[in-house]
């Protein structure tokens, strides 16, 4: 392990006590707690941390934050491993381990750096170029071109950690925690209004915690203890949330706001608290918002100014006074702006030997020029930076005059093992820009600021192109105190602390784009994540791309997971020169969710795996579960499909519930179905006009199936509804279509026909249900009920009894989905378990068995009963049904007129009916199509219809299907053939659906 | 005390406490429920000879009687909660009191279970499950709302106040089926405060 | 996603909503003396309108009533909400038709940013 030779020997926000071992590439480090990896690395001199996507030359440590664009490293192995992690954010916790990625085999020596030798060949639009064509070579080149250019490695294993999701209201989400935010928050939380403010990194100051200690002092007080007593209030009040390591990353509509909390990241695992997700999502619903997002400095674009080494000289100044690191022994400064100058100053302070500071400008503020002069450090004014020298680190810089757009006479070559590098201020417009607010162009500042806005948001601080610090303390304030009235509450602004000992801050500009180059093909990198060069976005113009969505996607400017930070505001200005357009004519890429790359758990929250979605079961569940159901999903519900003996397969299963329930008893839980209490003396002509077929007449205590049709004639639902009373109607749907149909037949009573005296209430749940048939369920109720007569000739079919069970009181239905024999048992579903039991305690001398989901299938479809969603899909009348008979002729109902529509009195619809195999051990699969020649005609095959349900029937020993054809009911004992994947069609013989009667009619 | 045949959904969950007692879950189960429909002005003085409170009329609003707590679900709908099996002689005199007046009172005892939620974190819970607004100033004691909480639909109510000894106490009326799933989504949700986490009894693979 | 407010219970977020489809279409007294071309028009066809647009909603995680809106559908802006029955409130077009002011179907492109107003453009 080496020492931290670059670590200065005192200040920082470090905790200098607690050591903190990690390791990088293999070797072992040593670093503070309050470090980032970044700045651990960079006590140790190392610059190199990455490769880059496309060429995979080296990267460095460019920024101090999210805005860096290619420190990429992985966290961790196996399920914990956390890819496209930035050096820059991720804290250091004893036992970390970073890996460099995208390099093979290692960081130094990586074999894909071939591919920039190659790099000519790379130009912008490479791969649209290459792999045109011919059709398929993509699924060639793919795995190559992934393996190369691969953005880290995803986590084959199931991820183990924990994520979380909370909602939140409040009156002001302050986003940002620098000055502007904090004074923001101040004037807001005084108000008394709910406030929320997050803060990106591991605490609140933001460019505070850059700046020397003791410069500037608030309140006369180093910022350190200014921000104690802001932190101090802010703790004290109830109504604030101050939430640090958290990133908005999303500004939707109507000022909802995702922010990403990393609650434990910055732990090491085993000091992890078991009980704290790894991340939380925050889904915030802001009255109003204080954008205080500060601004992102820009590097310049010129010759070779990848090398690991050249960082932005705002993060130069976070590492000398936040992690108090110095990141080079001798360093140049690059800029075209003031702000830079203050890097060599502190740099020099720390120590370093600054060998220049090259100005693109003619003339600098003059405080400047005179403090360089009294630090003894060169200045070079009006000069450029031409060239870069050091392998994989930053040796020597090269350097000339400047001539407008051109290079001047060579000044020489300085010496630099890091060049801090300045293009200017970007306000962070990206939540601003998500939120719709419109840009503007502002030539002082040289980049796009907040404009319009759209939602209830406004802009604080350097976010909003106000870069001074006590103007931006001052602009927080007001803001603060703004959003906290717009939310209703009285609000003054917070005074903003008395700055003093300030460094004046000189603010000038000029815009250079791109530093001017000998060279013709100059390697000047624009996107450094993404490879993106200045020659690659004239390419993008000169190939005719005019717009800067275009370009950015043809040749990946700003497209990788750094959204082009530091990148864009530069891309912008280099295609608005060669488009000789205005930048504002050119305008921005657009900003989009997320802000930076979230990790997939955290949106997914605690919704996943066994909670992923609800599983509803009935009352009986447990006996199911108990009993070797397998279980099928049927909308939200789970259902035994099936119950498997010991050493049953499903097959075996399926065929003995299947027989059972026509030679003994079956008892099938139909609690599911949909189940509508319907009261009122419209009730009747309310049914009427729903259901296909007649319901005025139906007395007390009978039962009657009935169709649904949605206006457009389809069939949308089917069930039967028992009439209870003349004003109350019990009705049952499909168990899919519950919520659906109540929906449904709200939407008709409140919007259409308000006047009916109609109230319809869901009592799904309220009761569980036991069906039971087969030629002995008579006897086996009888057995059960203390009060009924289950005699099969005066307890009609379609008809219904109030009974009790041992006292408790059911509804006993004698309906049927089998054919058989039937009895339904509803009992209110607290009674639902009690009641299964009793029913299988009973039937046992009568050989009942509980039968699934999957049995139920095949019987109805012995009986030729259609399944509305299976059977049916929403392009099927009551006539394609071949179901005249349920729909009446003289009065209206929902979807009637559709019935006589011209395409629904096609002659060639078609038709439900069943279908038989010639071979009886065959059975079709469903949904494949049906054809009428014995083999495969030359495409295009004219499709006649489709299985739509297929079975091996045990009680008719043979398969059977239904399918809907083309003219269907005019084909009986037509062949026809059914198209497969594989092999000859099968051939089949067109036949009625009720399989069971036409077996009994051929038995005679 | 309730027909021991009768088996209420959360039957097979015992009651759970966070470390330190900020949090504790459990099933109120079997409580007599009945929903109403009726046009409030036509209905409300007959339900109030019955059960002594007249009919909420605003979103939130709930009327408490020794009789029952009447929560308002809709302008013409109301859900009534009373004790475990006073239900149907409730409905009875509610139908004899309503009679001539056309409505609706359908016994939905069985429909619903509730899961009351106490203790100092119940309102950070329920904010993990619900977009409703759970701040103090925004749910106070005596409301219900009606909404979402993780996946599953929902009647929040606030039962006991904040400052009552031990923090507010919610319950939280789901549906029979949905029922198992949210124990386990709000014993999640209080993990972070000491509840333990609890599986789905529905939680098994598919397909066999 | 939206806050939406419910005419019964207030504002809501947009999770607890279900869409109905476009607002004021009765359904025909006599649908038997419609030609198919008008049947077909009361069936299928809606207007899905770029700009104020009359929806029906339904709270369907609360009250579960239908309601009518006037939604900007270029703004996703709410103007009014009101109960099945009352009539179509008069609601003020002023304002952008959509967010940047962009005519509808031109797309954002040009105008997440605004017009230069500082004179020259930077180049």
């Amino acid at each position: 392990m080496t020492a931290q030779h670059f670590r200065r020997p005192a200040g920082g926000r470090i905790d200098r006590g607690r050591k903190v071992a990690f390791s990088f590439d293999g070797r072992r480090f040593e670093g503070y707690a309050g470090d980032t990896l970044a700045s651990a690395l960079l006590a140790h001199g190392e610059q190199m941390v990455a490769r880059s996507f496309k060429y995979h030359r080296p990267r460095g440590i460019v920024g101090a934050g999210s805005e860096d664009p290619a420190g990429l490293v992985q966290i961790g192995r196996g399920a914990n491993a956390d890819p496209n992690t930035r050096v820059t954010e991720q804290e250091i916790y004893d036992g970390l381990e970073a890996i460099p990625q995208n390099c093979f085999p290692s960081l130094n020596f990586d074999i894909n750096v071939l591919n920039d030798l190659m790099s000519p060949f790379y130009s912008a639009g490479f791969y649209y170029k290459t792999f045109m064509g011919p059709p398929g070579s993509w699924r060639l080149f793919e795995p190559i071109v992934r393996h190369s250019a691969g953005m880290g490695v995803c986590p084959a294993e199931p991820d183990p950690d924990r994520y979380d999701q909370v909602n939140r209201h409040c009156d002001v989400l302050v986003i940002g925690g620098g000055p502007a935010g904090l004074m923001a928050a101040l004037s807001a939380a005084r108000a008394g209004a709910r406030i929320i403010l997050c803060e990106e990194t591991a605490e609140i100051g933001g460019r505070l915690l850059s700046y020397p200690e003791g410069a500037p002092t608030l309140n006369g007080k180093p910022a350190s203890a200014w921000l104690d007593s802001v932190r101090g209030e802010l703790a004290a009040n109830p109504d604030v949330t101050l939430l640090t390591r958290t990133t908005v990353t999303g500004y939707y509509a109507m000022n909802f706001i995702v922010a990403w909390e990393k609650v434990s990241d910055h732990l090491a695992p085993g000091e992890r608290d078991s009980h704290l997700p790894r991340q939380r999502t925050w889904r915030i619903r802001a009255k109003e918002v204080v954008l205080a997002t500060g601004a992102i400095e820009r590097p310049l674009v010129f010759n070779g100014n990848d090398r690991p080494g050249i960082m932005l000289a705002s993060a130069v100044r976070t590492y000398l006074h936040r992690y108090a690191v110095v990141p080079g022994r001798s360093a140049v400064v690059f800029t075209n702006n003031d702000s830079a100058w203050a890097a060599a100053f502190d740099l020099a302070e720390a120590g370093a030997l600054i060998t220049g500071i090259v100005d693109i400008r003619e003339a600098a503020d003059p405080g400047l020029v005179e403090r360089a002069a009294a630090l003894d450090i060169p200045v070079h004014l009006n000069a450029v930076v031409t060239a870069t020298s050091g392998r994989k680190r930053l040796s020597s810089v090269e350097i000339a005059g400047r001539n407008v757009d051109t290079v001047g006479e060579d000044i020489g070559r300085l010496t630099a093992d890091v060049m801090a590098v300045s293009g200017g201020w970007t306000p962070n417009v990206a939540l601003f820009s998500q939120s719709r607010g419109q840009l503007r162009y502002d030539n002082a500042l040289s980049a796009f600021r907040p404009g319009r806005s759209v939602q209830k948001e406004r802009s604080a601080g350097a976010a909003n192109g106000t870069y001074g610090l006590g103007a931006c303390l001052g602009e927080g304030a007001a803001a603060g105190a703004a959003a906290a009235e717009a939310a209703g509450f009285a609000a003054k602004p917070a005074a903003p602390p008395a700055l003093a000992a300030m460094e004046p801050e000189p603010a000038g500009i000029e815009a250079l784009w791109q530093v001017p180059s000998k060279l013709k093909k100059p390697k000047a990198f624009v996107d450094l994540q993404d490879d993106v060069k200045v020659s690659d976005l004239k390419l993008a113009v000169q190939e005719g791309y005019r717009s800067v969505e275009h370009a950015k996607r043809y040749t990946t400017t700003g497209m990788g997971t750094d959204q082009g930070k530091i990148a864009n505001m530069n891309a912008f200005g280099i295609l608005a020169g060669a488009l000789d357009k205005p930048i504002p004519a050119v305008g921005t890429t657009t900003f989009r969710q997320p802000y930076k790359p979230m990790t997939i758990g955290a949106l997914a929250g605690a919704h996943v795996g066994e909670t992923f979605h609800p599983r509803r079961g009935t009352p009986m569940h447990h006996w199911h579960r108990e009993h070797g159901a397998v279980f099928e999903p049927v909308g939200d519900w789970l259902r035994a499909r099936v119950y498997k003996r010991p050493g049953e397969d499903f097959d075996a299963a399926l065929m003995r519930e299947c027989k059972s329930a026509r030679t003994d008893i079956g008892v099938l839980d139909a609690s599911t179905l949909g189940k509508i209490d319907i009261r009122g003396k419209d009730a009747r002509t309310f049914l009427n006009r729903v259901y296909t077929n007649a319901w005025l007449k139906l007395a007390p205590g009978k039962c009657r199936y009935g169709l649904m049709l949605g206006e457009d004639g389809m069939v949308m639902d089917d069930g039967v509804t028992a009439c209870i009373a003349d004003d109350h109607f019990h009705m049952t749907t499909t168990t899919g279509g519950a919520a659906r149909v109540l929906t449904w037949l709200e939407d008709y009573l409140q919007t259409e026909w308000p006047d009916l005296d109609v109230y319809l209430t869901s009592v799904t749940e309220q009761w569980a249900v036991a069906s039971i048939c087969g030629p002995k369920s008579a006897e086996l109720v009888a057995a059960l009920c203390d009060d009924l007569d289950p005699d099969p000739e005066s307890f009609e079919f379609m008809t219904w009894r109030d009974a009790h069970i041992d006292g408790v009181p059911v509804r006993v239905f004698r309906i049927s989905f089998t054919g058989e024999l039937s009895y339904e048992i509803n009992i209110s579903a607290s009674y639902g378990a009690w009641l299964w039991e009793k029913v299988m305690a009973a039937g046992a001398p009568h050989g009942i068995t509980p039968y699934g989901t999957e049995a139920m299938h095949v019987l109805r479809a012995e009986k030729g009963f259609i399944i509305v969603g299976q059977d049916t899909d929403g392009t099927v009348t009551p006539f394609d049904l071949r179901m005249d008979w349920i729909v009446k002729k003289n009065t209206d109902f929902i979807g009637r007129r559709s019935l006589t529509r011209s395409d629904t009195q096609r002659p060639d619809r078609r038709q439900l009916v069943g279908l038989v195999t010639e071979n009886p051990s065959v059975v079709l699969m469903e949904g494949a199509q049906i054809i009428g020649t014995p083999s495969e005609p030359t495409p295009p095959v004219k499709m006649l219809g489709y299985v739509t349900s297929s079975y091996f029937s045990p009680n008719l020993n043979r398969s059977i299907a239904l399918a809907l054809v083309e003219s269907g009911g005019e084909r009986m004992d037509e062949r026809l053939y059914v198209s497969q994947k594989d092999g000859a069609p099968i051939p089949v013989t067109v036949t009625e659906t009720d399989f069971l009667k036409t077996a009994e009619q051929a038995d005679g | 005390m309730a027909d021991p045949r009768r088996r209420s959904p959360l039957a097979h969950r015992a009651p759970l406490t966070a470390e330190g007692g900020t949090l504790t879950i459990a099933e109120r189960p079997l409580l007599g429920r009945l929903v109403l429909r009726v046009d409030a002005d036509k209905g409300d003085a007959a339900v109030a000879t019955v059960i002594g409170a007249g009919l909420p009329k605003a979103v939130a609003e709930t009327a408490l009687s020794e009789a029952a707590t009447i929560f308002w679900l809709s302008p013409d709908e109301w859900m009534i909660v009373t004790a475990a099996e006073a239900e149907e002689r409730l409905a009875a005199d509610l139908g004899a009191a309503l009679a001539g007046i056309h409505h609706q009172i359908a016994v939905v005892s069985d429909y619903y279970t509730a899961i009351e939620i106490a203790g100092a974190r119940a309102r950070d819970l329920l904010s993990k499950l619900t977009t409703l607004d759970m701040h103090a100033r925004a749910f106070k004691p005596g409301e219900a709302r009606a909404g979402i909480f993780a996946k599953a639909n929902g009647v929040l109510f606030q039962r006991v106040a904040d400052d009552a000894g031990g923090g507010p106490a919610f319950d939280l009326a789901v549906r029979w089926s949905m029922a198992d799933y949210l124990w386990c989504v709000v014993a999640e949700a209080g993990h972070e405060w000491g509840l333990p986490v609890e599986h789905p009894v529905a939680g098994e693979p598919l397909f066999h | 996603m939206f806050v939406i407010t419910c005419p019964y219970c207030g504002a809501r977020d947009q999770t607890e909503f279900a869409y109905a489809h476009e607002a004021h279409i009765a359904r025909p007294t006599d649908p038997e003396s419609m030609s198919d071309a008008d049947w077909a028009e009361f069936v299928f066809m809606r207007k899905n309108t770029k700009g104020i647009y009359a929806e029906r909603w339904m709270h369907a995680a609360g009250c579960r009533k239908f309601f009518n809106a006037l939604r900007n559908t270029a703004t996703d802006e709410f103007l009014a909400v009101y109960r099945i029955g009352e009539p179509m409130p008069e609601v003020s077009a002023e304002g952008p038709a959509t967010p940047c002011g962009e005519q509808p179907g031109s797309g954002n492109d040009a105008v997440k940013i605004m017009a230069d107003d500082s004179g020259g453009g930077g180049r």
